[in-house]
């Protein structure tokens, strides 16, 4: 077998394997969806399209932040506590076949996520933008999984999997709602609204609300710093996790 | 293949957690169609050396060749891991895949193994091909654990409580196919609860205890090794009297029916008469394998005095 | 087959981002739709909002409308959220486009009507073929300048009865049993409903022959049997008695000979029968006040030269008392209060009234006569469509045609709003009435000395007589040795017998020219001698003014100021004709000035 195929079906195998975990997958999928439906679309204050355009844009990012760090984070620490990783790494599969498995997961579902939410923009909540709008925002959001995939690596090597998933909520959840992803920013109290740019989410979903011009009027550089900066660390962070894991029991 | 090639060599190896000692300077080497089987109570270090032999953990001293190859920390080459099957104690696969999915995705890793379908055939799941690994029974589980170590064809396998919860047929096939492996000229590294596993299985058991080796050999010599008997009857002694008698080292009772555990037993039953000629049901047995190695491996202070304390 | 899978995959996405939709407008992402001016709009599709609405029949609590292709979609409390652009209403006043139940159109009506917004009107008797040609335009909501028509095209009348007196030729009938297939060519010609002119043998009066009873009823029995209205032209009480009684659907014009008869108002109620008082066109007869109060002081801008001809214009002085207009607002009032449908109708372009704004002075005169204000605005709306089952107009609800009237005050506290309307839509489109054009004023001096080219001044000079209309006289003319040749022969035929030369003032016979800045005309003239006539008419006005003189056989100065010319509208003056004597005669025509 070369070893194309071996990147491949792990990939293929870790996307079924968490496609047959229903418990995974309807929160992941509905969840952006149905808060979208209601709150971008359903209840929007102005009826406008305008308000269903900004929503768009914070409910996706809310939507491909959960699959990201919820597949690297339950599935890595319930892999380590059944010994799957073990068997994995005395067998002779790259590391790297089954973290880049993972992340490809986490696309696959970041696009069905925006698939869905922009189908439901375009047909009930009246958004229109040009091609490469839609093109940018779906573009920006697959890669902006990336910081929150390996936010979900990082506590999947030191969570154990009983702790993971309420960990990773009590994360998601706050981290969302402090970004302005469930409420526009402008909303959030004034010191919320301050510290809202410790949080990717809020940087990436700048970034979205940039090319629907949108945003808040902070320099596009200045986001991309931040996420970049924030997705070196926390890949520095998670070699030095993945070679204590490994040096240790 | 030369049958007496080595396969595994470590001396001396050390390993400490936190100041604590768990391998001691442990030696060991294995040949080629060698199955050598490792026991020891828990805690007493197995899973770490299985670890250490495997580079998954680094050991603190020592050499470890594996295959030729001299093992050094963690790192090791995918040539060695082609070669080697691991069939772990904790071992568990997603459970939402099917045997037929985890034998395609396992087949895949290896240049020179099974193919899919032949790996079904070697766990003899055929008939759950299509059931997912979360739905099998712990027997049919520990069989797919099993294929997927042998699925790389591989020169060395370590094999950690392989028939935990297998029924008396599986385990039977099991330990056909171990013998199987031997015959190819595998070398089997096997830890088991089982003894009847050890003495049906292995050419060589080593007996590790607080992160040493305390007895190697045969499944006979290890035997041997047991000078103990066991003497049971009904007697009017006390457990004071019956602990001074000769050679006593432990004693038990159960609806009064004591068991005295002696290393003479002679004169152990000679005292015994002497003191009571009222004895009934007098019986002497020979210590099994599984008692021998409770017996090896039991803390020095409960067989020298803690059971004599007690009664006292 | 796997990449297979993936191809297609990525096909699928490509194909999902191409179907995703774009903006419509260039600006930005997501436009806020903002109100729009009504001239802003290039379609028939909007929401207008906030409005007070009427809808044709009442007073509706809904504050919105939304128009889709030219037709009324729906009806909303609040502004809807939809993607159609919204034009501000500014919580002005929306009412129906006006219905005209009693027109004669021809030419440009249609365009003057619905520049005051009448958007339909019914045709009381007018060219069959311009009937043909305009009806098809009301099935659909073109983009149009026009009103829809709906016509009774030729009248039934007697020979020589009422109806017969305009030139033209038509047919006319004679006995009951021609009714069926008068009334199919009528059908057949693509009238909508008859007409047909009635005068009791029992009236006071008779102007004109007309049919027999006998022969009334038999139209109205034909036209029944044909699935058609049956409305009758009545001036009389016994006319309309016996009418009303042979089955006539409606009466087109009310009277004023006598009071209407408790018979009358009960058999009308009962039956259900409407009545078309057209207030208008008697109030000219009678009163002829109206016009000067609310229109020509401050005529509005749409008003055409010919317009205000056609409504300062008067029947010929008659003998009827003025004091007769009263009784003409009492029968409307007292059928009225009886529950007779009541039709607005101007009977434009007669003497005093003119096409479109004659129908709002109608609605006034209604309303001074006593009928309610709702019932007046629902004279020019539900009730003509309820009377003449007309489609889709009359009403401001789902399904039916956006013909509608922005007002900026409360019609209901004063009619006269609708003489200066805020928007006129006509179809759902926005119509801007054009215009007329300011009337040339005529520079004094040479007009014609037929010996150097002067056309360029005027639209020429053309042999004109009663032969265009049907009558016996006939005219010619030429140029010779520097003067104009007139040979001709006047014979009686024609109601209004003429023969001679005419000239007209400008290249626009609608417009003419203005000649208030002149006295009058002088020319030189000889021929064979009697008493000649030079008539004078206003834009517009086919009814002209006359002036007599003599002329000799030898060459004469004629001198003719323009106030001698009662009536005539001088700052639209469209064509002079310089008739001949009775008999045959030739006369010759030299150095015409304006002087």
């Amino acid at each position: 077998m070369s070893s194309v195929a071996i990147y491949q079906k792990e990939a293929w195998y870790d996307l079924i394997s968490v496609w047959r975990t229903p418990g995974f997958v309807l929160p992941a999928l509905a969840f952006p969806v149905v808060f979208y439906v209601f709150f971008g679309v359903l209840f929007s204050p102005s009826g406008s399209s305008s308000h269903a355009a900004y929503m768009l844009v914070t409910y996706c990012c809310f939507g491909i932040m959960g699959p990201a760090m919820f597949n690297f984070a339950m599935n890595i620490a319930s892999d380590r506590a059944q010994g799957w990783l073990t068997l994995k790494r005395l067998s002779p599969m790259p590391v790297s076949a089954y973290l880049l498995a993972k992340m490809a997961t986490s696309l696959v579902f970041a696009m069905l996520i925006i698939l869905m939410l922009f189908s439901v923009a375009a047909i009930f909540g009246d958004v229109r933008l040009e091609h490469s709008q839609w093109l940018g925002l779906a573009l920006l959001l697959l890669v902006g999984t990336v910081p929150f995939a390996l936010i979900g690596l990082l506590l999947g090597l030191t969570l154990s999997d009983k702790a993971a998933p309420g960990v990773v909520n009590l994360l998601y959840l706050p981290m969302a709602f402090l970004s302005g992803l469930w409420l526009p920013v402008t909303m959030l109290p004034a010191f919320l609204q301050q510290l809202a740019w410790i949080w990717p989410s809020y940087h990436l979903s700048q970034l979205g609300l940039k090319i629907v011009a949108m945003d808040q009027s902070q320099p596009v550089l200045l986001h991309l710093a931040i996420l970049g900066l924030t997705t070196m660390v926390l890949m520095r962070l998670c070699v030095l996790v993945f070679r204590r894991y490994t040096g240790a029991k | 293949m030369n049958a007496m090639q080595t396969q595994v060599k470590v001396s001396g190896l050390v390993k400490r957690f936190a100041g604590k000692t768990v391998l001691d300077g442990v030696d060991l080497s294995l040949a080629a169609g060698e199955v050598l089987c490792i026991l020891g109570p828990n805690g007493a270090g197995k899973t770490t050396l299985i670890s250490a032999v495997l580079g998954l953990i680094g050991a603190d001293g020592g050499e470890i060749e594996v295959l030729g190859q001299s093992q050094k920390g963690t790192t090791r080459s995918m040539a060695l891991r082609q070669q080697c099957g691991v069939m772990m104690q904790i071992g568990s696969l997603s459970a939402n895949l099917t045997v037929a999915e985890q034998c395609d995705l396992f087949s895949c890793y290896y240049q020179n193994g099974y193919r899919a379908t032949e790996l079904v055939s070697v766990a003899g799941l055929e008939a759950q091909a299509k059931v997912r690994f979360g739905r099998l029974s712990g027997g049919q589980k520990q069989r797919l654990l099993f294929a997927l170590a042998l699925a790389g064809k591989p020169k060395l396998v370590f094999l950690d409580e392989p028939t935990l919860g297998m029924d008396v047929e599986a385990r039977r096939n099991l330990w056909q196919q171990i013998r199987q492996l031997k015959q190819q000229g595998v070398a089997v590294v096997l830890t088991t609860h089982y003894l009847e596993e050890a003495e049906q299985l292995a050419d060589r058991i080593m007996v590790l205890h607080q992160g040493r080796f305390i007895a190697s050999g045969s499944p006979a010599e290890l035997k041997a090794l047991t000078r103990y008997k066991l003497v049971q009857c009904c007697t009017a002694l006390s457990d004071q009297a019956l602990l001074a008698l000769p050679g006593v080292l432990q004693l038990s009772r159960e609806q009064g029916t004591v068991t005295l555990q002696s290393s003479h037993a002679e004169q152990t039953l000679l005292a015994l008469l002497t003191q009571d000629s009222n004895v009934s049901q007098l019986e002497v047995k020979q210590v099994a394998l599984e008692q021998a190695f409770l017996q090896l491996t039991a803390p020095a202070a409960e067989r020298s005095s803690t059971n004599k304390e007690q009664a006292a | 087959m796997k990449s297979l899978v993936i191809m297609l995959i990525a096909a699928l996405l490509v194909v999902f981002f191409l179907l995703l939709p774009q903006p419509q407008q260039e600006t930005g992402p997501a436009p806020i739709p903002k109100a729009a001016s009504p001239a802003e709009l290039t379609d028939n599709s909007f929401i207008l909002g906030p409005v007070q609405l009427f809808d044709g029949e009442k007073w509706r609590e809904e504050r919105f409308i939304e128009i889709t292709n030219g037709r009324v979609q729906q009806l909303y409390l609040e502004k809807p959220d939809t993607a159609l652009p919204w034009v501000d209403g500014n919580s002005q006043w929306l009412i129906p486009g006006l219905i005209d139940a009693h027109v004669h159109a021809w030419d440009d009506a249609l365009q003057q009507a619905l520049n005051f917004g009448v958007t339909t009107v019914l045709d009381m008797f007018g060219d069959h073929q311009f009937l043909a040609t305009q009806k098809a335009a009301r099935a659909s909501t073109p983009q149009t300048n026009k009103a829809d028509i709906y016509g009774a095209g030729t009248l039934v009348s007697a020979a020589k009865g009422h109806g017969t007196q305009y030139g033209r030729a038509i047919p006319v009938i004679e006995r009951p049993e021609q009714a069926t297939k008068f009334v199919a060519d009528r059908l057949a010609e693509g009238s909508d409903f008859i007409k047909i002119v009635y005068t009791s043998d029992k009236a006071l009066r008779r102007f004109r022959p007309s049919i027999d009873l006998a022969t009334l009823t038999a139209v109205i029995a034909a036209a029944k049997a044909q699935g058609v209205l049956a409305v009758v032209h009545i001036a009389d009480l016994p006319s309309a008695e016996e009418a009303i009684a042979a089955g006539a659907d409606g009466l087109v014009h009310s009277f004023f000979s006598e009071s209407v008869s408790n018979t009358l108002l009960q058999q009308m109620a009962g039956g259900q029968r409407f009545i078309i008082p057209t207030m208008t066109v008697m109030e000219g007869m009678l009163a002829n006040k109206i016009n000067e109060e609310l229109l020509l002081n401050a005529p509005p801008a749409a008003l055409t030269p010919a317009a205000i001809s056609s409504l300062t214009e008067r029947f010929n002085p008659s003998l009827i008392p003025s004091d007769r207009y009263q009784l003409l607002v009492n029968n409307t009032k007292q059928m009225a209060d009886a529950g007779i449908l009541v039709l607005a109708g101007s009977d434009a372009p007669n003497p005093n009234t003119a096409h479109g704004v004659s129908l709002i002075i109608e609605m006034v005169l209604l309303q001074r006569a006593g009928v309610p204000v709702l019932q007046v605005l629902q004279s020019a709306s539900s009730a003509p469509t309820r009377a003449f089952g007309l489609e889709n107009v009359g009403y401001l609800r789902p399904g039916y045609k956006a013909d509608m009237l922005l007002l900026a005050s409360d019609p209901m506290a004063g009619l006269t709003t609708l003489l200066a309307p805020q928007a006129i839509w006509k179809n759902g489109w926005l119509h801007q009435p054009e215009l007329p054009a300011e009337t040339a004023k005529i520079a004094a001096g040479l007009v014609a000395d037929f010996t150097t080219d002067l056309s360029a001044r005027s639209g020429g000079f053309a042999a004109s007589s009663d032969s265009m209309m049907q009558g016996k006289s006939s005219a010619e003319i030429s140029m010779q040795q520097g003067v104009l040749q007139v040979t001709g022969v006047t014979r009686p035929g024609f109601s209004y017998p003429w023969a001679g030369v005419a000239w007209q003032t400008s290249s626009s016979i609608e417009s003419g020219s203005d000649v208030s800045d002149i006295k009058g005309i002088r020319f030189r003239i000889l021929g064979t001698p009697g008493e000649y006539r030079l008539d004078a008419f206003s834009a517009g006005s086919f009814m002209p003014v006359s002036h007599r003189f003599a002329v000799t056989a030898d060459w004469q100065t004629i001198v003719a100021p323009f106030s001698v010319f009662k009536g005539l509208n001088t700052e639209a003056v469209a064509m002079l004709i310089w008739n001949g004597p009775e008999g045959e005669f030739q006369f010759e025509l030299d150095d015409i000035t304006l002087e």
